[in-house]
């Protein structure tokens, strides 16, 4: 950002600006090229340099919080996003016959290891045509990784580039343009995303800095790519029906149902959607589209809270508070078939802050969650859909992070929360286990004085038994005596004569 | 499940609006059991049906219809719902259930189903995400409350005792075609036409329960009443809460219940909760001078804005429940049927 617009920014939107300051202080990036960090990032290797250069070149959103992973786990998640990048510009590229395109990509997972590799066919439109025109620099690179990275990489790109070698080779051949169910739209979505983030978890896992099992998340991992994903397919709209490119399955966009709550057929072609008589429509289409996404955010969270390590953690979870932001923007704004809508700056360097931690990642989606929910009308089709699935990002966040317990007050519990009559009870519960635990050690370790004490008190109580024996004894003599002067009485008055 | 077509099933207050759902599930699911109804008035819906007509506050009237139809197994659904006088409510709903209690002992019926309410550990607060392990609240948020929560605890005492295994069912905001009580309720806003008014924010999310969903887990909990049921000891003795497991923010509920039978309100008009409050306080205060009663209270404004949902998530373990009509389906068929069956003529 220029100084002028921060000037107007400074003048017209003042919180955003502050957010923006606190930003650029605030936030660190790590500098790759730092000759401290150079067996880590590699920055020393030309190969490795031309590396970092594009994936600065492919994406500028990504880039920065890859770089941003720890030790050499940043150097190997460039490496296994610019081959995914790569494959990636071999399917778009429009201009690359059939035949030709098969051939590549199903075998790039080949191509990728063998050096000297590179590949100069691509269109001259294309936008990252000159990775691939060095990709040798990638080859080199990638036979420096340790074999479990390469392994997973490898993986990844096989079942990558089988997926995008059958749809590319079905939208060539068939002429067929759509997506048509959503189970097709999820696959699709899989192949592109969701195997991504499969193979991250397996990197991850494989660094040592996540725990093993991660990899194993196929699922979660699975989800954490569709909701990027998706969110992306639907904010490109426009972009991508002007170039005739089609993304939104049938079921969704040409669903008589939209039609009908307007009186109106389902729609034929997607690039009905933009016309301004087809507005209302297709703000229900939309809504069933953002709902479709909204289903993955649990899914996300979950993930989120498997993560141990600050570095991946930030890495995963910054990409998907940035997706549930732009999905907000989406829902119910007419300006997204116009044109290319973005959330803002300081939106996105708030985001990026925030990002630290499951809990207020979950806060945050709840807070979207919300939005979307207050900006939902009844007379959508999808209103009590969208209201259920907001339901349950509100319920996910309940159970993870019940609301009774309070986080950094002077108390602990909530007390007008009935829980929190439950939670007493439980601690109540645990002290006095605990207590009888304690008793029942002091008293197994100190075995010898209790079995003392213990016979001890027996004996005592065996002598306390005596005093009854002498208090019985006693009153036998005092008896006996009373009895016989009872008796030496009555004796003396029988027979002494001068008594009479 | 085979075992269960060798049951004969009795319903009270079969023909309520939950009993006749349990009927009709009872019936297609086990079309070889016999199925009895005792109610105040006849049931009509299936020939099948036996019918015994009697109060459940006569416990001989009780006893005799569970002799004669020889139940193995009781659905005790009647209740009285918010309303009469606190003697009749706790006559009907708590000495009910005890005659209910008693006459199954003595005939030997070895599994009772009680239909409870969410409610009987509501204490008119918020009520996030509880579940099962919350006690009763010491003092009950009103009698229908009370008498459901003594009736309850008698139930789950009985459990084990003189063959009896017992089980309790606290469904939460019951609705559906035929309901009396949720959707006129909310339909009432919209024949008076003030659907566009809202109290509160709207964020407090509320349970419902589909009268179908309900009816299923009442069958589900049965099966698992059979000691021979993998699930037996986990079931027998419990408490489970029941719901469509989708809470939604309260007002959804109605807007999408009005949009089912063509209304949409133009436009929404809130009103804070202190605000309503106040309102309703002084309609109360008029309505005690007046002797009117009062179009808005503090119960209903309490209602409108509080917190309510619950975990279902025990009864997803033990019952293996799992809500087979989604709420917006379910919203759709209460809202037909109400237009067809009781909405104002001129409507």
């Amino acid at each position: 950002m220029g100084a002028a617009s921060m000037l107007l920014l400074l003048l017209t939107r003042p919180l955003e600006f502050r957010t923006l300051v606190q930003f650029y202080i605030w936030h660190d990036q790590r500098d790759v090229s730092a000759p401290a960090d150079h067996k880590y990032t590699g920055w020393n290797r030309p190969t490795m340099r031309r590396c970092w250069h594009f994936l600065d070149m492919t994406s500028r959103s990504f880039s920065s919080v890859i770089k941003q992973l720890d030790h050499d786990l940043a150097r190997v998640v460039c490496l296994y996003y610019l081959v995914l990048r790569g494959l990636d510009t071999v399917e778009d590229d429009m201009t690359l016959p059939d035949e030709k395109k098969q051939k590549i990509l199903r075998s790039f997972h080949e191509h990728t290891l063998t050096d000297g590799w590179n590949f100069n066919e691509n269109g001259p439109d294309e936008a990252d045509r000159q990775l691939l025109v060095e990709y040798e620099n990638v080859v080199t690179e990638l036979k420096l990784l340790a074999p479990e990275y390469l392994d997973v990489i490898i993986d990844t790109t096989k079942k990558m580039e089988a997926g995008m070698a059958d749809y590319a080779h079905q939208a060539q051949t068939t002429g067929k343009v759509y997506l048509e169910k959503k189970e097709e739209y999820d696959l699709y979505c899989h192949y592109v995303a969701g195997l991504v983030g499969e193979g991250l978890s397996g990197l991850f896992s494989a660094s040592g800095k996540e725990h093993s099992t991660l990899a194993g998340q196929l699922e979660l991992s699975n989800s954490m790519g569709l909701f990027l994903q998706k969110t992306n397919i639907i904010r490109d709209y426009r972009e991508d029906v002007d170039q005739h490119r089609y993304f939104w399955p049938r079921e969704i966009w040409g669903d008589d149902k939209y039609g009908r709550a307007v009186g109106r057929p389902g729609f034929k072609d997607m690039s009905e959607m933009y016309r301004p008589e087809n507005a209302k429509q297709a703000e229900y289409v939309q809504s069933a589209m953002v709902l479709n996404a909204l289903c993955h955010a649990t899914d996300a969270l979950d993930y989120l809270r498997l993560l141990k390590d600050q570095s991946v953690f930030n890495f995963c979870a910054i990409p998907q508070t940035m997706a549930i932001a732009t999905l907000t923007l989406c829902f119910k704004n007419p300006a997204m078939l116009q044109q290319n809508i973005k959330i803002r700056k300081a939106e996105a360097a708030s985001l990026i802050m925030r990002s630290k931690n499951p809990r207020d990642v979950s806060l945050i989606f709840r807070d979207y969650a919300r939005r979307i929910h207050a900006k939902c009308t009844p007379d959508d089709p999808s209103f009590i859909p969208i209201a259920t699935a907001c339901g349950r990002i509100e319920k996910w966040c309940e159970d993870q992070y019940p609301s009774f317990l309070i986080v950094g007050g002077p108390g602990q519990f909530n007390e007008s929360d009935p829980r929190t009559a439950i939670a007493h009870k439980d601690e109540e519960r645990i002290r006095k286990t605990n207590l009888q635990r304690k008793q029942k050690e002091l008293l197994e370790a100190n075995a010898d004085v209790v079995k003392g004490a213990q016979a001890l008190r027996l004996k005592e109580e065996s002598q306390e038994a005596n005093p009854i024996v002498y208090i019985l004894i006693a009153f036998a003599i005092v008896f006996a005596t009373g009895v016989g002067a009872v008796y030496g009485l009555i004796w003396l008055a029988d027979n002494v004569h001068w008594l009479k | 499940m085979a075992t269960e077509s060798f049951q004969s099933y009795l319903v009270t207050g079969g023909s309520g609006l939950l009993g006749q759902h349990i009927v009709k599930l009872l019936r297609s699911r086990y079309p070889y059991a016999p199925v009895a109804v005792f109610d105040l008035v006849p049931s009509d819906q299936d020939e099948g049906v036996r019918s015994f007509v009697g109060d459940i506050t006569d416990r001989n009237a009780l006893e005799k219809a569970v002799k004669e139809c020889k139940a193995t197994c009781i659905f005790h659904t009647v209740a009285l719902l918010q309303g009469p006088l606190r003697d009749i409510q706790m006559n009907v709903n708590y000495g009910g259930t005890v005659n209910v209690l008693s006459v199954a002992r003595v005939q030997s019926v070895p599994k009772l189903v009680f239909t409870s309410s969410a409610s009987v550990v509501s204490d008119g607060k918020a009520q996030v995400g509880i579940d099962e392990s919350l006690p009763y609240p010491p003092k009950p948020f009103d009698v229908y409350n009370e008498t459901k929560a003594l009736a309850e605890q008698d139930v789950l005492h009985a459990n084990g005792h003189g063959g009896l295994s017992t089980v309790s069912l606290r469904v939460a905001g019951l609705f559906g075609p035929g309901d009396k009580l949720t959707v006129p309720g909310f339909m009432s806003m919209l024949v008076a036409k003030k659907t566009h008014i809202q109290f509160g924010d709207n964020t407090n999310l509320f349970d419902w329960t589909y009268i179908e969903n309900a009816a299923h887990a009442h069958l589900l909990a049965a099966e698992r009443l059979n000691p021979d049921h993998p699930k037996f000891s986990e079931v027998a003795g419990q408490a489970f809460f029941i719901t469509n497991g989708e809470p939604i923010p309260y007002w959804d509920f109605g807007r999408e219940l009005w949009k089912a039978v063509g209304h949409v309100p133009s436009k929404i008009t809130v009103i804070p909760r202190s605000v309503g409050i106040l309102i309703a306080t002084i309609m109360e205060l008029v309505s005690w001078f007046t002797g009117r009663p009062a179009v808005l209270t503090r119960f209903r404004i309490m209602i409108f804005c509080t917190t309510r949902w619950c975990s279902i998530e025990k009864a997803r373990k033990a019952l293996d429940y799992e809500p087979p009509v989604p709420l917006h389906e379910g919203i759709r068929k209460a809202a037909e049927c109400w237009q067809t069956h009781q909405a104002p003529p001129n409507n």
